[in-house]
């Protein structure tokens, strides 16, 4: 079998099982290690094909955290997911390529597109490894979690026993677990304990890319910031890139270096945490802002957002957003949705797929072009459809 | 402190302040309730406490929740909250009859209650109904929403004929908001999303017409952008139907939103209580400042998730069941940076520091160092005299630099190996009035 990506390290050569990668060369910090192009998966059905993601396109930087927010039936885990070609029948990839530049790969990249199984075997988890939704339930119940990372070094690395059981110590010590929890079974740790070992298990290979899929979803807040504190220290020990998809935004806003919207298969709007958040250029966008409680502060009226996300299989031409949104004219059922860039720095992106977003900085009008007065639509919108949620929640 | 005599039965958690020998809180009025302004008390928990026993070869025994007082008030939100494993989800199931009590009382409209019979449950159900965490589980899927409906009305109102029964339904449905009623009564569970689901199963608990309505976890299985929708939507029906609804939660960012008042429980042991803002704003527990340092916060961009930074206290491990089955000391001790020999060896008692809010620690002085409780009169309204700019001294990332304060159980404890943390100087601790030096 020809080997697909070059094995720079060698176990007897590095001395330090665990950052072998960091010690590597420099290389430029903007450069993206996997890059998706107009990317397009469908689920088929009889109805009709379901756009799970429609012509997206996404640059992961190195040892970047890439947050990907959205509600339920957006689509973000469909695109990580399709991302590592983990996706089966009834899901097709419609369209796109997606190209992964890691160290070890050849200089002009891999296109995951076009990879055979073969040769996906040596991709996933040595190259891109993936955190599972509710991964606490996805560790085999009847073998040691020592066993289990064994398992996972055992399939990638050329190492022998004595040094596997080594490593297999220093990624508890990583996450936080005492070594002797390498003979534990997955029923004898906490919840918390369990996420950690998924955790341990996704870097068991030094992968370039960790794609964590609501990795602290089913967890509460302490256990929560426990782990994220900890994803965040070995990340810049290891500087690996994150791929993190959650529907909790004001996580990701402390978390993420850059967070991508996605709604209905499309991106809405891309940028950094702090665009996102004082510049927010796309009105779904500014419903998720609004629509979680804030510990600090005076407290603010909430919204929400009313009204669920359409059918993917009957979606209509023009802003996918447009039923739910507070400032939609009549001329969002024309617009593109192609991301246009609204920063004023230079090298800096963010990207929104709303036209009609207010400028930064400015009075935050939205302008479509007969929207006369938003406030006044945004009335008329609550009484024609759901008047429930509109009332603002202020007690 | 360490003038201070502490008795050792620690019973009487609504005790005046004096009798506990907290001479520095001179707040000596009786505890009421913040949520008590909204209405008339509807349901009360006395002394709540349920023990469970493990199972072979054990001997032990777990208390789950021990002494918890917590009450009900028409139209008001008691917010319950803390984390997995923390007996938050017992006492709403203790209040709903669903497991039986080992002591304690429950009091429902002036009466004490006792569900022992199949009779007395229903008529106990028809005034106390709950709403699940999870809405996927708790609807059968086999039946429609009209059946969901149908079947508590049908055995909370028998008198209803079949068409008052249907109007019912429809109105349940407006009342929730799931119109056109038409659409949704003959929908199957899957065919709705789970914010719909929710809102059938919070119809489905009003159709027993009740006066209190206890919401486990309504919102946390459910996206971000929905649960505002369902709290709103609770807000807006405890008005309607003069209900009181407990409300349990671990996100004590909406506590803050939409309870009247937050009652934290840790290990069992309700910690502190007070109006929800004052206790989100200015934690006094130890726990409560842990719990809001641990929340998300959005306007943190950057901040200290990203920074790596271990705060104390987090580093620790939760409560385990030796924890648990130990009757002794504050169970919050080991993850505890003010704890010592004391909190170890004496159960804290809940101690009112001011009208309606209330504090179980002997260190209060310490884990709120800025403030001076001598300030609060006993007539005084509100709490707005304390002033409590060091509240988040114990885990609050600004403060990490400077406001450490050595804890002597932690190293034993520290099992995350996270202790290489560069800890700051232990501070010099003034023991006169409990601030750091």
């Amino acid at each position: 079998m020809q080997k697909l990506f070059t094995n720079i390290f060698t176990t007897k050569k590095s001395k330090n099982l665990l950052l072998e990668m960091s010690s590597s060369d420099q290389v430029d910090p903007n450069a993206s290690v996997l890059s998706i192009e107009n990317f397009s998966i469908a689920y088929r059905s009889e109805s009709g094909d379901v756009k799970a993601t429609d012509h997206v396109s996404l640059d992961l930087k190195r040892s970047e955290i890439l947050g990907l927010a959205g509600e339920s039936g957006s689509g973000k885990s469909t695109l990580a997911y399709g991302a590592c070609r983990l996706l089966r029948s009834p899901a097709i990839i419609t369209g796109g390529k997606v190209t992964y530049r890691g160290r070890r790969a050849p200089k002009d990249g891999v296109e995951i597109t076009a990879l055979n199984a073969k040769q996906l075997k040596q991709l996933r988890w040595r190259e891109i490894s993936i955190v599972f939704q509710s991964a606490m339930n996805s560790l085999n119940p009847v073998i040691t979690v020592g066993d289990q990372l064994d398992d996972a070094i055992r399939a990638h690395l050329p190492m022998g026993s004595a040094a596997r059981k080594e490593k297999a110590g220093l990624l508890l010590d990583l996450a936080g677990i005492p070594r002797q929890r390498l003979s534990s079974y997955p029923h004898e740790l906490s919840g918390g304990m369990r996420q950690r070992v998924m955790i341990a298990m996704a870097l068991a290979v030094d992968p370039e890319i960790v794609i964590m899929d609501e990795p602290t979803t089913a967890l509460d807040v302490v256990v929560q910031r426990e782990i994220l504190t900890q994803i965040i220290e070995i990340k810049n020990q290891l500087n690996f890139s994150i791929i993190f998809i959650t529907h909790d935004l004001s996580l990701l806003l402390e978390l993420a270096d850059r967070i991508a919207i996605m709604y209905a298969g499309k991106l809405l709007e891309v940028g950094s945490a702090k665009d996102l958040h004082y510049k927010t250029a796309h009105p779904y966008t500014e419903g998720l802002l609004g629509s979680f409680p804030s510990l600090t502060g005076p407290k603010k009226a909430l919204a929400g957002i009313p009204g669920s996300p359409p059918d993917l299989r009957t979606l209509s031409t023009g802003c996918p957003f447009f039923q739910r949104c507070r400032h939609s004219s009549s001329a969002c059922k024309s617009i593109t949705n192609d991301l246009i860039n609204v920063s004023k720095e230079v090298e800096v992106l963010h990207l929104t797929a709303c036209p009609f977003h207010p400028d930064p900085g400015s009075d935050k009008r939205w302008k479509a072009p007969d929207l006369v007065d938003s406030t006044v639509n945004f009335q008329a919108h609550a009484a024609g459809e759901q008047d429930a949620s509109q009332k603002g929640f202020v007690l | 402190m360490s003038d201070l005599s502490f008795p050792t039965d620690t019973n009487q958690q609504m005790s005046p302040n004096t009798q506990l020998g907290y001479s520095a809180l001179s707040y000596q009025g009786d505890f009421v309730s913040a949520a008590s302004s909204r209405g008339r008390l509807v349901l009360e928990a006395k002394n709540l406490t349920k023990v469970y026993k493990l199972g072979f070869p054990s001997k032990d025994y777990i208390s789950a929740v021990r002494n918890a007082n917590i009450a009900l008030y028409e139209k008001s939100v008691v917010a319950l909250v803390g984390e997995s494993g923390s007996g938050k989800s017992t006492i709403a199931s203790l209040l709903a009859g669903q497991i039986p009590k080992t002591s304690g009382e429950i009091v429902l409209n002036g009466n004490s209650v006792n569900v022992k019979s199949n009779r007395k449950f229903r008529a106990y159900k028809s005034e106390v109904q709950m709403v699940f965490q999870d809405p996927f589980a708790s609807l059968n899927s086999i039946h429609k929403v009209r059946h969901h409906l149908k079947r508590p009305i049908s055995i909370h109102q028998p008198h209803l004929k079949k068409s008052a029964v249907e109007k019912e339904i429809y109105s349940l449905l407006h009342q929730v908001r799931l119109l056109p009623a038409d659409q949704f009564i003959d929908k199957f569970p899957y065919e709705l999303s789970g914010g719909q689901r929710q809102r059938v199963a919070i119809a489905r608990s009003l159709a027993a017409r009740p006066k209190v309505l206890l919401a486990d976890e309504p919102v946390s299985m459910l996206d971000v952008s929905i649960r505002l929708e369902v709290l709103s939507l609770i807000d807006d029906l405890r008005d309607r139907f003069n209900l009181a609804v407990l409300y349990v939660t671990h996100d004590i960012a909406s506590a803050r939103y939409f309870a009247d008042e937050t009652v934290v429980i840790y290990g069992g042991d309700i910690v502190e209580r007070g109006p929800s803002e004052d206790v989100t704003q200015n934690p006094a527990h130890p726990y409560t400042q842990l719990l809001v340092s641990a929340a998300p916060n959005p306007d943190d961009l950057g901040g200290s998730i990203r920074n790596a930074k271990l705060t104390a206290g987090t580093t620790k491990p939760r409560q385990t069941e030796s924890a648990l089955t130990s009757g002794i000391g504050c169970r919050f001790t080991p993850r505890c940076p003010f704890a010592d020999r004391k909190c170890e060896e004496q159960f804290p008692p809940l101690v009112t520091i001011s009208e309606n809010r209330q504090v179980a620690c002997w260190h209060i002085e310490q884990s709120l160092p800025n403030v001076s409780f001598k300030k609060i009169s006993p007539k005084s309204q509100s709490t707005a005299e304390i002033t409590l700019q060091g509240a988040h001294s114990a885990f609050g990332s600004e403060h990490t630099g400077s406001n450490h304060i050595s804890h002597n159980v932690s190293d034993q404890f520290d099992t995350d190996g996270h202790s290489k943390t560069s800890q700051p100087a232990v501070p010099e601790r003034d023991s006169e009035d409990g601030t750091v030096a």
